[in-house]
């Protein structure tokens, strides 16, 4: 099983993403902000991160920035609010895998996820 | 030109010319006047005086002709009735008595002289001399008596034959020579004015006295003078008065003044006359002195009148350098007034104006200065409220994005947590959960529409709305658009579909907001139309190199007061609960992004058959040009 790691400042949106990827047979932890999330990784890192890019203390880009530089290997996805192209450009050219939307379309989710994770809705619900 | 250009000064000098012009007028005309009386009483008394005197001299001599006539007649009977000695007798006594006669004698009836009694040489009886042939005697003959033209006998004395014939058949002439020296003198004697004289001529114009005696002598024919000629033709009985007399030339030319009178039976004429100048001398006197007079008079005319003008334009002078003062903006002019008159009158009223004026002048200064102030203090007034506007725009803005954001948060979690029950994430669901989540989904998604279009029209009004504009084809954009609108327009049984030129469809837009906009035009067509009817995305390059996308559609069209507001905030064509998540912002966004990239957005419609929404973007430049 693939562990996760969700990165939000919101708790709302931490579980029920939490929810919907571990009815997808993930193993998924919570940081609620970035610095949060770089302790979780440097203690366990995870095969993917969703991060969210407005938090307090550390937010999203920064801890990109340290992500990609202590631990190239780990794919993120970036959570944010408005998808203009230029974030998406900006996402990519920071070093992040891909994008999703807040609210999370669920088709739009499961497409992410077998893209970055080859996963396949076979596993879902367990 | 105007006033001012023409202005010369010219009072001073008009009345100098006016007065002048004035009294110079007076005077020529009346002079003018004199002159012409002076010269036409001067012409009747000249004439009546020469008239007098050629009347006066012609009488003499034609009552000296007569007398000798008749003196002559008297001696007159047939020798045969008068013995001889008796005649003799007679004719002694008549030369005595006579003493111009200085020759008679007696021609009998056949034309001989019988008796011939001579002042001047030997009495003569009965030479028998035979004068029948001679002039005298036939004209005496014929006509009873008879006048010989003058004759001169030792140069310079003039003569006459006077022939009386006796009456009958039987009847001799007695014919007498008469001396006219005498009587001529009558003539010669006579004197006009200074230098007026007379003279006579003779039935043919030959002068037969005159004062200067050698032109006598020469025989001068005066015929060839026009008031000779005039006189010899005349027509005037003697004694008629003339009324006029002629001015005429004389032998030298000068111009003279002359009169005539006729003596008739010789058929003389005796002239009056004197020289024009002479004659005139007194009225050509009287001209000078008039004539002098007028110059005088000028001369005094021009300077009073200088002076009178002087006195009259000084004062307007003063008055025009004051008006002059003022007009250049000084008010504390002063004109003293001269005199109390209207002119005096005039500089006090003036007076008066420039001092009105002056408190005028500082009223309006100080209304100025007080109004200046004023609009100082308004001016910072508004740029303070200006600035405070501007201020509580910027707050509204930011107001509305960060609330709009604080908004969307929770929401997106409620939306997301409902979507993922939905999916069945948490557990199956009954039938009636199913239902109350959907409903709540619903809500949940209009709430979201909502505020995400809120958020774009506060970034777009705040100048905050970030674009990123690509070369990108409006039919590939398009496309997207009716796939994503598919699924309803099927399910509504409405023809979906892009017509249009293949080529031709590139512009330079933001991609996602190219989107938006379709999205919208296109999902509200599809909205309001019913179904069986069609929607038709249209996409052509127009020639103002400008690509124009029209959406059309065949549904309930839009009313003409609702056309004009389309495009404003909120604005909903029809009852909300027929228009499910429209958020009345969507037309109003629509046309601002296309505004803001450079196009325009309008709408054509009528109620029940369809509309046409429309917008035009800038074309892309050709590939490669950049």
């Amino acid at each position: 099983m693939k562990k996760l790691l969700v990165v939000d400042d919101d708790p709302d949106i931490c579980q029920l993403l939490k929810a919907v990827l571990e009815a997808y047979r993930f193993q998924v932890d919570i940081a609620t902000n970035g610095q949060e999330a770089l302790e979780h990784v440097r203690a366990e890192v995870p095969d993917g991160i969703f991060l969210d890019l407005r938090m307090p203390v550390m937010d999203g880009w920064t801890a990109l920035d340290v992500l990609r530089r202590e631990y190239p290997t780990v794919t993120v996805i970036v959570i944010t609010a408005s998808r203009t192209g230029d974030v998406v450009r900006h996402v990519r050219a920071r070093g992040a895998q891909g994008c999703v939307l807040k609210p999370f379309d669920p088709g739009e989710l499961r497409a992410t996820l077998r893209e970055a994770f080859g996963w396949t809705p076979g596993t879902a619900r367990g | 030109m105007t006033f001012l250009q023409r202005y010369r000064g010219q009072l001073f000098y008009k009345y100098v010319v006016i007065f002048v012009t004035l009294v110079s007028g007076t005077l020529l005309t009346s002079g003018l006047v004199e002159i012409y009386f002076s010269y036409q009483e001067t012409r009747t008394a000249l004439t009546r005086i020469q008239w007098e005197e050629a009347e006066n001299a012609a009488l003499k001599i034609r009552q000296f002709l007569k007398d000798i006539e008749r003196q002559i007649a008297w001696t007159l009977q047939p020798l045969g009735t008068v013995p001889f000695a008796q005649r003799r007798d007679d004719f002694y006594k008549l030369l005595r008595q006579v003493s111009a006669i200085t020759e008679l004698s007696y021609l009998d009836a056949s034309g001989r002289e019988q008796l011939r009694f001579s002042r001047l040489s030997r009495n003569v009886v009965g030479s028998g001399v035979d004068a029948s042939r001679e002039t005298k005697f036939l004209e005496a003959k014929s006509r009873q008596a008879y006048f010989s033209p003058v004759y001169f006998r030792n140069e310079y004395e003039p003569y006459m034959t006077i022939a009386v014939a006796e009456r009958g058949l039987d009847g001799g002439v007695t014919v007498a020579e008469l001396d006219l020296r005498l009587i001529l003198d009558v003539v010669s004697r006579i004197r006009v004015g200074d230098a007026g004289y007379a003279y006579a001529v003779d039935a043919r114009g030959r002068l037969i006295v005159h004062p200067d005696i050698s032109l006598v002598l020469q025989k001068t024919d005066l015929s060839s003078l026009a008031h000779i000629q005039a006189a010899l033709a005349g027509l005037a009985m003697p004694g008629e008065e003339r009324s006029e007399t002629s001015i005429a030339r004389d032998r030298h030319g000068r111009q003279v003044f002359t009169t005539y009178e006729v003596i008739d039976p010789p058929g003389w004429y005796v002239f009056v006359e004197q020289p024009l100048e002479q004659a005139f001398a007194p009225l050509y006197a009287a001209m000078w002195r008039t004539a002098l007079l007028l110059l005088v008079s000028l001369g005094i005319a021009v300077l009073a009148s200088m002076v009178l003008a002087r006195k009259m334009v000084i004062p307007i002078q003063a008055l025009q350098a004051g008006v002059a003062r003022v007009t250049s903006g000084h008010l504390d002019i002063v004109i003293p007034p001269a005199a109390p008159d209207e002119l005096g009158m005039l500089a006090a009223s003036f007076n008066q104006m420039a001092a009105s004026l002056k408190e005028n002048q500082a009223a309006l200064a100080q209304y100025t200065a007080d109004l200046e102030a004023q609009v100082t203090v308004r001016t910072h007034e508004w740029q303070a409220s200006n600035v405070r506007l501007k201020e509580l725009d910027r707050l509204k803005s930011e107001f509305v994005s960060h609330v709009s954001h604080e908004l969307r948060t929770p929401l997106t979690s409620v939306k997301g947590y409902v979507d993922y029950l939905l999916e069945g994430i948490a557990g199956d669901l009954s039938p009636l959960q199913r239902d109350f989540l959907t409903r709540l989904q619903g809500n949940a998604d209009r709430l979201l529409r909502l505020i995400t279009d809120l958020l774009d029209l506060a970034r777009i009004e705040a100048g905050q709305m970030v674009l990123y504009p690509e070369r990108l084809s409006v039919r590939e954009v398009a496309t997207e658009v009716l796939e994503t609108l598919r699924p309803l327009s099927v399910e509504k049984g409405i023809e979906l579909g892009i017509a249009g030129p293949e080529a031709s469809d590139m512009v330079r837009a933001d991609r996602d907001r190219l989107h938006q906009v379709l999205l919208n035009l296109t999902h509200n067509a599809v909205k309001f139309t019913a179904p069986g009817g069609t929607v038709r995305v249209r996409i052509e390059e127009r020639p103002a190199r400008e690509v124009v996308i029209t959406v059309a559609d065949t549904g309930v069209g839009i009313a003409a007061e609702d056309v004009e507001r389309i495009f404003t905030m909120f604005h909903q064509a029809y009852a909300a609960s027929t228009s499910p998540g429209g958020s009345g912002l969507g037309l109003t966004i629509a046309k601002k992004l296309v505004e803001l990239q450079g196009g325009r957005m309008w709408v054509r419609s009528q109620p029940g058959q369809g509309s046409v929404f429309g917008f035009a973007l800038p074309a892309a430049e050709p590939e490669g040009a950049r």
